[in-house]
């Protein structure tokens, strides 16, 4: 198979599961116990106000039929209007999805940094103090929950040392850097905005930090046993009879042979921090997905329920056609299988 | 057992790399937490401010994207002088056009944006003052009421334009032609048409309602933020696919207010800066109310110097605030009531001793002062504290024995079994499940079992709307500052519906009440409407919550409406 069929076929996967997921999250949004109208326009709405939003949002129609009307909708780019912002679930993604996605992708970026290196470094000090020190770390990582460390850092950081702000992504007197990715972060770089580069950075740390803590033990603790399972093998031991340096041995051989198994939780872990960046969103006031996505399902606003869980269910594939792809960069027998 | 020979220089490399990168994020973090710039605050925007009268096609009729915002004011240490940073759940802004926004925070915005043809000022609920209109007059004109307003003379919208009656006969007219969420005021409660809304000149409107409808209440209703004119030259301008400007007003503004929309990006922030035009000048030219759910976040930065207002506290951080240095707390009032319905369509409910034992088994002194440590008032009937015709009356105290006795003249000695529906989380500073804990407890001691269901609003308002929930623990808030927004939907409908409650007698008083025009037999025919719904409704009235701020001590003149906004002009610091 080459590699053209293998993106053709996983491409064809995708469209499959967003078919599916739309199928399900409709099925289960409309089986929900309560009204959505109810939810939208509260306790005091007339009966014609609530026939009317009935019949703007088409849920006067069987569900069945609904359905069709949303999927026709889809095929023309058009995610319908949220119940709760009444505005176009595809702009609410707009506004909201880039933030989420750069958070994540900061977090990612802070679990691989912090993370690869200690599990490495624990397995090169098996049972020492090093080792201790980063198991240490992981366990903490583990376990402390996310709102918990979110709240210490912010009361360390903002209100004890005063370094940096409690939330936000950008300072509160600094204009935003003009839009073209919505990442502000590449948008400032694209468009030389320092200030807001700085601003931009400086707002990521605490919510990054707090977002990557718990993947950067996973991978810390993934990275640690996959070097001790590598460092054990006859490989390595030729390596070393060769006359390689030992740094070599370690990065080319060890390594890159540890990275496969931890390519698969970076992928699962990209997914989880999406997923999982409603409470750090929420603590650090990021106006990200995660509350959108949350507070829309609890005004059972189905239109962005919906769109959330079309993104998610691209999102999620891509992210592991990523790791195949990796796979096949770090294993010569994947790729010419 | 494999040992790993690892040659120190390779050893040192590896940790020379760790230190580098540990360095790198530490400076990275010390380079980033250089404190803001503290360039001192530029010259108030009000005096760049550009009038919002741009040549429609200048301005696309959607939305501003969001982060085309134009600059903000520059920081100074703190928050900058010439703004007010007031930090809020901001998460329910639906629109700040005044035909549709009808959250809490709509009418934040709303309220210091636009002028009303009338006002009440401050906390004052009680006392109509002139606003657009200098005077008014209710004239009975046979079959209905004519109430002719007087409109001030020299009044400019923010775009420059001149405000004329024109702007009223457009905006009411938009307001029912639109039937957004607050179409009902002028329709249901002011039984107005479109035509009923006539401009004899520039500066005389005349409303005319039938009978059926009350001029006094709709006096009151008049000093809601839906009824707030908009500059009709202005919004045609903007309007698109027949939509009176509604797409184009959800975030921007064209009133006669203090204050005009600078910007509003949803879930983040809205900033409302100084109206040049305005009669009525803002005491600080910016009002940033940043979007900041969390309590303790709210917090941090109000101590912090970083924000001057917060409105999300809890009771406990309101406590711990109250000793800091520099931080004022307070209580403000709020129209909203705690009630328990009862279904009058289920056995044993139908019989009135039994509500009546109920009401009578509740420890409503444990529930203020205990559960809820005093930061809610007691209140045992339908109008609130603040509004016109409040009945402070506290007929029931915690009684275990009378209630007991009453349910035996009931029949039902034993006591019995039945379902509580009540909402998920937190209402404001009461944890509904606490609240419902503590009913379920005191019930528990005259024999009645409560199985206590929390289930999300959607959930619950749809049982409760098809008159299924057995009882429910809920809050009501009125949508205008009139005893009769209270009065008719507990006597009648939809409160009194939905627990199946048909009384005539209640609906009758609750109609004559509200039509009467003269304001001391009004207050009395409310007295005898409350005192009435207290013995023989379907409710037990528990209590009205305090609404908790705290604020930078620097900040003068904060006023907090029951209505639930604030004269956002009035502040300083």
């Amino acid at each position: 198979m080459n590699f053209l069929t293998f993106l053709i076929r996983r491409l064809i996967g995708i469209v499959a599961v967003m078919l599916g997921v739309s199928v399900i999250t409709f099925t289960i949004s409309h089986l929900v116990p309560a009204d959505p109208v109810a939810a939208a326009l509260g306790d005091r709405a007339r009966e014609d106000q609530v026939a009317a939003f009935r019949a703007e949002y088409g849920l006067d129609k069987p569900v069945v039929e609904q359905y069709f009307i949303y999927m026709n909708g889809l095929l023309h780019g058009d995610l319908g209007k949220s119940i709760r912002t009444r505005r176009p679930v595809a702009d609410d993604l707009r506004d909201f999805f880039p933030a989420t996605f750069e958070l994540s992708l900061v977090a990612l970026l802070v679990a691989l940094v912090i993370g690869m290196p200690t599990g490495i470094w624990s397995a090169l000090f098996r049972n020492r103090l090093p080792d201790h020190l980063v198991r240490l770390f992981a366990l903490v990582g583990g376990s402390l929950p996310i709102f918990w460390l979110g709240l210490l850092l912010i009361g360390l950081f903002y209100s004890q040392l005063g370094w940096l702000p409690p939330g936000g992504r950008i300072d509160d007197f600094i204009p935003p850097p003009q839009t073209i990715t919505g990442l502000f972060v590449l948008d400032s770089l694209l468009t030389a905005n320092s200030a807001a580069l700085r601003s931009s950075l400086h707002h990521l740390i605490l919510p990054a930090f707090t977002l990557g803590y718990f993947s950067t033990a996973v991978i810390s603790r993934m990275m640690r046993s996959s070097m001790l399972e590598v460092l054990n093998q006859d490989y390595m031991r030729t390596a070393r009879a060769k006359g390689l340096l030992e740094r070599f041995v370690i990065l080319r051989h060890g390594l890159r042979n540890a990275l496969i198994p931890t390519l698969t939780i970076i992928g699962l872990t990209f997914g989880s921090l999406l997923s999982g960046a409603v409470l750090t969103e929420t603590i650090f006031t990021w106006p990200g997905l995660g509350r959108y996505a949350t507070a829309s399902a609890i005004g059972l606003d189905f239109p962005a329920v919906m769109g959330v869980t079309l993104l998610a269910a691209i999102v999620y594939p891509v992210a592991n056609l990523i790791v195949d792809l990796g796979y096949a960069w770090l294993d010569p027998r994947i790729r010419n299988a | 057992m494999f040992t790993l020979h690892y040659p120190a220089r390779s050893r040192q490399a590896i940790q020379i790399a760790l230190v580098i990168m540990a360095l790198v994020a530490l400076v990275a973090c010390g380079a980033t937490a250089t404190p803001a710039p503290t360039s001192p605050p530029p010259a108030p925007t009000t005096a760049a401010a550009a009038p919002t009268a741009v040549p429609p096609t200048a301005v696309p009729p959607t939305a501003v994207p969001p982060t085309a915002v134009p600059p903000t004011p520059t920081k100074a240490a703190g928050t900058a002088a010439n703004t007010i940073v007031w930090l809020k759940n901001i998460d329910d802004i639906v629109s700040f056009d005044p035909a549709e926004g009808y959250e809490f925070s709509d009418w934040l915005g709303i309220h210091s944006m636009y002028d009303t043809l009338v006002k009440f000022e401050g906390a004052d609920l009680t006392t109509i003052k002139a606003s657009l209109a200098e005077k008014w007059a209710i004239k009975d004109a046979g079959a209905n009421w004519e109430i002719t307003f007087n409109l001030k003379d020299g009044v400019k919208f923010a775009s420059g334009n001149p405000f004329t009656s024109a702007d009223v006969v457009y905006s009411f007219q938009r307001g029912i032609k639109l039937n957004k969420p607050p179409a009902f005021l002028w329709t249901d409660i002011g039984s107005l048409k479109p035509e009923s809304i006539t401009a004899p000149d520039a500066k005389t409107v005349v409303l005319t309602m039938p009978k059926t409808a009350s001029p006094l209440e709709f006096l009151n209703v008049l000093t809601a933020p839906p009824m707030s004119i908009v500059d009709s030259k202005e919004v045609k301008a903007h309007e698109a696919a027949g939509d009176m400007g509604n797409i184009w007003l959800k975030d921007h503004s064209a009133g006669t207010g203090p204050y005009m929309m600078d910007h509003w990006k949803k879930d983040v922030e809205f900033l409302l800066t100084a109206n040049p035009n305005a009669a009525v000048k803002a005491k600080t030219p910016n009002i940033l109310v940043k979007h900041v759910p969390e309590g303790s976040n709210q917090q941090a930065q109000l101590e912090k110097g970083d924000a001057d207002i917060a409105n999300d506290l809890t009771p406990e951080q309101i406590a711990s605030l109250k000793s800091k240095a520099g931080i004022t707390t307070a209580k403000a009032g709020n129209l909203q009531i705690f009630y328990i319905g009862m279904n009058v369509n289920l056995k044993p409910l139908d019989n009135n001793k039994v509500r009546e034992a109920l009401r009578t088994a509740i420890d409503y002194d444990g529930i203020v002062k205990d559960l809820l440590g005093g930061n809610v008032q007691k209140l045992q009937t339908v109008v609130p504290i603040g509004l016109f015709g409040a009945n402070l009356d506290t007929p029931f105290q915690k009684d275990v024995a009378k209630a007991k006795a009453l349910l035996k003249e009931a029949g039902v000695e034993k006591g019995f079994e039945i379902d509580m529906l009540t909402l998920t989380g937190n209402q404001g500073l009461v944890s509904m499940g606490d609240l419902a804990a503590k009913i379920q407890a005191d019930w528990a001691e005259i024999g009645v079992k409560v199985n206590v269901k929390q289930q999300p609003a959607a959930e619950m308002l749809g049982t409760y709307r098809a008159q299924k929930a057995p009882i429910v623990l809920l809050l009501w808030g009125p949508d205008f500052p009139d005893p009769d927004a209270n009065g008719t939907p507990f006597a009648d409908a939809p409160l009194g519906k939905r627990n199946n409650y048909d009384d005539p007698k209640a609906k009758d008083l609750a109609k004559k009440a509200a039509l009467e025009t003269d304001p001391a037999k009004r207050l009395a025919a409310y007295k005898e409407l409350t005192d009435y719904l207290a013995h023989n409704g379907p409710f037990a009235i528990l209590f009205q919550p305090n609404q908790l701020f705290a604020y930078r001590s620097n900040v003068q003149n904060f006023v907090w409406s029951p209505a639930g906004f604030s004269d956002l002009w009035t502040i300083s610091k």
